[in-house]
């Protein structure tokens, strides 16, 4: 993962533009969901409590006065004597009992009940036929105890009775209530949303507002607290709540309907997923565009400047864009095309480069064979007697030596020393037909000047101005010309025909014909000190030429 | 910014938290107890919920058919502590189920109801009678067994397959008993129903209730409730006698509320219990001083005995289809 991070500069730039965008909508998404549902929910609780308590403070303040009402009625004389005597005719009986239940009958129906359990007086309008067994259920009960025994009372009704005992202990008959379900629907006078169940203490139904569920819901409800189950499960339609209610173990069950049933959160979970996952594919192909737009001119250049490494100079980057990435394309491409231009003239210029080298040693003789054959050539001379030999082979010798040797400048006076035997072999060659004459100041015998340039200058004086003529005079002199120093070669020969003379004094010469030391001698001063220096010629026709050398005073 | 984050999503999970809502009582577990039964919520209605109101006890109840509880019982699957109501050739088949009780046998519930090897208790009587309908039958009513042999009743006999319901075994072991000295009695009853053979024995009540048959060999207990509910239905004590078998009770092995199913026994087979079935459910009881006194002849009937011969009685049933 890191790896990933770090990699690429685009997966950076993708991740954050996808956190950035993603990180907020979830938490929105969620908090707000979250928050939502516990609200309400908390809200709805208590709610609930609220209902639950003014419930069964209604049934409790209405239970109070219906016990005592039958506490009245078990402790009245003529009840007794009415269960004593047997029959159901008695008037005071029935008055006494209206009279007392005034005000209390719309929620109960009370009874007067003998010991064999038939129903003597009611409040009812119609006297229950069936006889009660009173080995059994709210009867037995309250047989057993002293005070008011609660049960079942027959016909999905709720009972409460006391005993009537006589003086001795013997019972004479019950007296109780029975609480129906509209009685009870009187009683809780219950109008909120939900739904009530009434059950007893081992959670059978005693009431329900929808008395055809109330069986299986308490039957539902009951087998889940056996089971130790948790008593509210995601799946129900209702959330329960319970209070105890009365002082007989009765629960009062409230049945609110939810807001966010499974279903409905399963729906809005699905749905919020849904939209998160949508979300998500949308941020993240809006990331990869995005960072792909940034990025991709970058990585076109850095994979173009990869190939450029790998030697291919011709890649060149498309570019559509004006921005900063589309100028810096631009650049790279103009960069590129000048390199390529570039290493080219720099591998044309090697090349003749190395063929000026090849040239040059082709041209180098081995020098020790050079010398031992002069030398031979001048002990010849001397042993057989022809001593103009011997010096021709020591001047030539020496001169070979100077020209060979590897220094670019000498002295001027290991110059001059050179020209003066180049003279000695000239004067035995064209037998002294001519005189030269070099003068050349002692300030000036120490500069440094390129070795062989004098020379052709003065050769060139020889071969073209005085080798025909009787009286030739060449005359070789030095003159300072500010920082420069000038060299002057004069001779009274033919002259310099016009068209030679153009040339030579040409800034870009060419190879004259015949004239090559010149332009060698001019080329590699040229070469040494810059354009500015060289050689210049002046002539007059039949009168002489003077050709002069301009060098830089070192 | 670790902590304010951690923070954070804290405080998001507490805001998924709802409060737990209040809760409902639960009972301790040894205040629990489990019954498995064939019978009717009718029945086992109003005892369940005198047994609960007198000893605090929370009894659930799981209805089935008897196969269906037997065969979870036997793979160690049902979650029941007693079983209840099933016939007493189905408790003595499968005896191996159920752990032996300590609970002592009121006396007044007569030896022959019970099972000799302590194993289960009867709960309640059932008589087979017969059965017709008074609309139908104005003159000549069946008085016996050996009605049901007379061909003048040929397809018009309401009773259900022996095979399947144990109530229509017990009747037809009581017939065979009863007519022991008639030879064939088998094949003879059979052709004379003519193919006629109900699924269950609440069928058999109900039919000779809405006319489809005119007579019918049933348990008492079925027609006086259906009497009770309205219908038509006339009550004849076969003249040759009838016999009684019990239906009972039995903990099962290995069960989580034992002693609150002894508990359970216990008050069933007390008077005012066996009373109260009587009075409440029109069942007939096991205690001899809570039923009303026998208008008839008592075969007796041996219930182990009936059980080990099931499989040929009902090989010669087959036969004589």
């Amino acid at each position: 993962m890191k790896a990933w991070f770090q990699k690429s500069f685009r997966n950076r730039l993708f991740a954050t533009v996808l956190l950035i965008a993603l990180v907020p909508l979830i938490l929105c998404d969620v908090l707000l969901m979250q928050l939502q549902v516990s609200r309400t929910e908390r809200i709805q609780q208590e709610q609930a409590v609220t209902e639950l308590n003014v419930l069964t403070g209604r049934f409790s303040g209405n239970w109070e006065k219906l016990e005592a009402v039958v506490t009245d009625l078990v402790g009245s004389t003529i009840v007794r004597s009415a269960l004593r005597r047997g029959g159901t005719d008695s008037r005071v009986a029935y008055q006494l009992l209206h009279q007392k239940t005034q005000g209390m009958s719309s929620y109960a129906d009370f009874e007067i009940i003998d010991a064999e359990g038939n129903c003597v007086y009611t409040t009812a309008t119609v006297l229950p036929e069936q006889q009660r067994n009173p080995h059994w259920g709210v009867l037995h009960r309250a047989s057993e105890q002293s005070g008011v025994a609660v049960g079942s009372g027959g016909n999905d009704t709720l009972g409460a009775y006391c005993a009537v005992r006589s003086a001795g202990g013997s019972i004479l008959g019950y007296v109780g209530f029975s609480i129906g379900q509209a009685q009870f629907d009187r009683l809780f006078s219950y109008e909120g949303t939900g739904d009530l169940l009434l059950v007893d203490g081992t959670w059978n139904a005693v009431y329900g507002t929808r008395p055809g569920d109330a069986d299986d819901l308490s039957k539902a409800l009951k087998a889940r607290l056996a089971a130790g189950k948790p008593f509210n499960q995601k799946s129900d339609l209702y959330r329960y709540f319970t209070a105890p209610c009365g002082d007989y173990e009765l629960i009062l069950v409230l049945l609110q309907p939810k807001a966010f049933t499974a279903g409905v959160l399963r729906t809005i979970y699905t749905l919020a997923f849904l939209m998160g996952l949508l979300c998500f594919l949308l941020c993240l192909l809006c990331a990869w565009i995005l960072s792909r737009h940034l990025t991709d001119p970058i990585s076109r250049l850095n994979s173009a400047m990869g190939q450029v490494e790998q030697g291919n100079y011709d890649v060149r980057i498309r570019n559509e864009r004006r921005d900063e990435l589309g100028t810096l394309s631009d650049a790279f491409n103009r960069m590129t095309q000048k390199y390529h231009s570039n290493l080219e003239s720099s591998v044309q210029r090697q090349r003749e480069l190395n063929e000026t080298q090849i040239r040059m040693m082709q041209a180098q003789l081995n020098p020790h064979f050079l010398y031992n054959t002069l030398d031979s050539m001048k002990w010849m001379g001397l042993t057989h007697g022809a001593p103009e030999i011997a010096s021709l082979a020591t001047d030539l010798a020496s001169i070979l030596r100077t020209s060979i040797s590897r220094e670019e400048l000498i002295p001027l006076e290991q110059e001059l020393d050179l020209i003066d035997r180049y003279l000695d072999i000239q004067y035995i060659r064209f037998q002294d037909s001519f005189a030269c004459e070099i003068e050349v100041a002692e300030q000036f015998q120490h500069c440094m000047v390129p070795k062989m340039t004098l020379q052709p200058l003065v050769e060139n004086a020889i071969v073209h101005g005085v080798a025909d003529m009787e009286e030739g005079y060449i005359k070789l002199w030095a003159e300072q010309d500010g920082t420069d120093l000038l060299l002057h070669v004069r001779d009274n020969g033919a002259g310099i025909p016009a068209d030679v003379l153009e040339r030579l004094n040409s800034p870009d010469k060419q190879i004259p014909g015949g004239h090559l030391g010149l332009y060698n001698a001019d080329k590699i001063i040229g070469l040494h000190f810059g354009p500015g220096y060289g050689l210049t010629a002046e002539s007059t026709l039949g009168k002489g030429s003077t050709v002069t050398l301009r060098l830089p005073m070192i | 910014m670790k902590r304010i984050f951690a923070l954070f999503l804290v405080l998001l999970l507490l805001a998924g938290c709802a409060p737990a809502p209040s809760q409902g009582n639960y009972p301790p577990d040894s205040e629990t107890l489990v019954i498995g039964t064939t019978l009717d919520e009718s029945v086992y209605g109003p005892l369940v919920r005198e047994f609960e109101a007198r000893t605090g006890v929370w009894t659930l109840v799981q209805e089935g058919k008897a196969s269906e509880l037997l065969e979870k019982a036997e793979a160690g699957k049902l979650s029941c502590d007693l079983l209840l109501g099933f016939s007493a050739e189905t408790l003595s088949a499968h005896e191996e189920l159920f752990a032996p009780y300590t609970t002592e046998i009121p006396q007044a519930v007569s030896a022959s109801a019970c099972c000799h090897h302590g194993k289960w208790l009867p709960f309640t009587t059932r008589r087979v009678v017969l059965i017709y309908n008074p609309m139908l039958v104005r003159r000549n009513p069946p008085t016996g067994f050996a009605s049901l042999l007379d061909p003048a009743w040929k397809g018009k006999i309401a009773f259900a397959d022996p095979q399947a319901s144990s109530s229509a075994f017990t009747e037809l072991t009581t017939l065979t008993l009863a007519l022991q000295d008639t030879p064939d009695a088998i094949p003879l009853f059979r052709q004379n129903l003519d193919g006629v053979l109900l699924e269950r024995s609440s069928d058999v009540v109900s039919r000779v209730a809405d006319g489809t048959y005119y007579i019918g060999l049933a348990l008492e207990e079925d027609a006086v409730q259906a009497r009770n509910l309205g219908y038509d239905i006339a009550v004849v004590y076969p003249q040759e006698g009838t016999c009684e078998v019990p239906d009972g009770m039995a903990i099962l092995q290995d069960c989580g509320h034992a002693e609150n199913a002894e508990r359970f026994m216990e008050f069933a087979l007390s008077l005012d219990a066996q009373e109260g079935l009587a009075l409440a459910c029109s069942r007939i009881p096991v205690r001899e001083d809570a039923m009303e006194e026998r208008s008839f002849k008592l075969l007796p009937y041996d219930i182990p005995g009936a059980a080990q011969s099931r499989d040929s009685l009902l090989l010669r049933w087959e036969a004589a289809a």
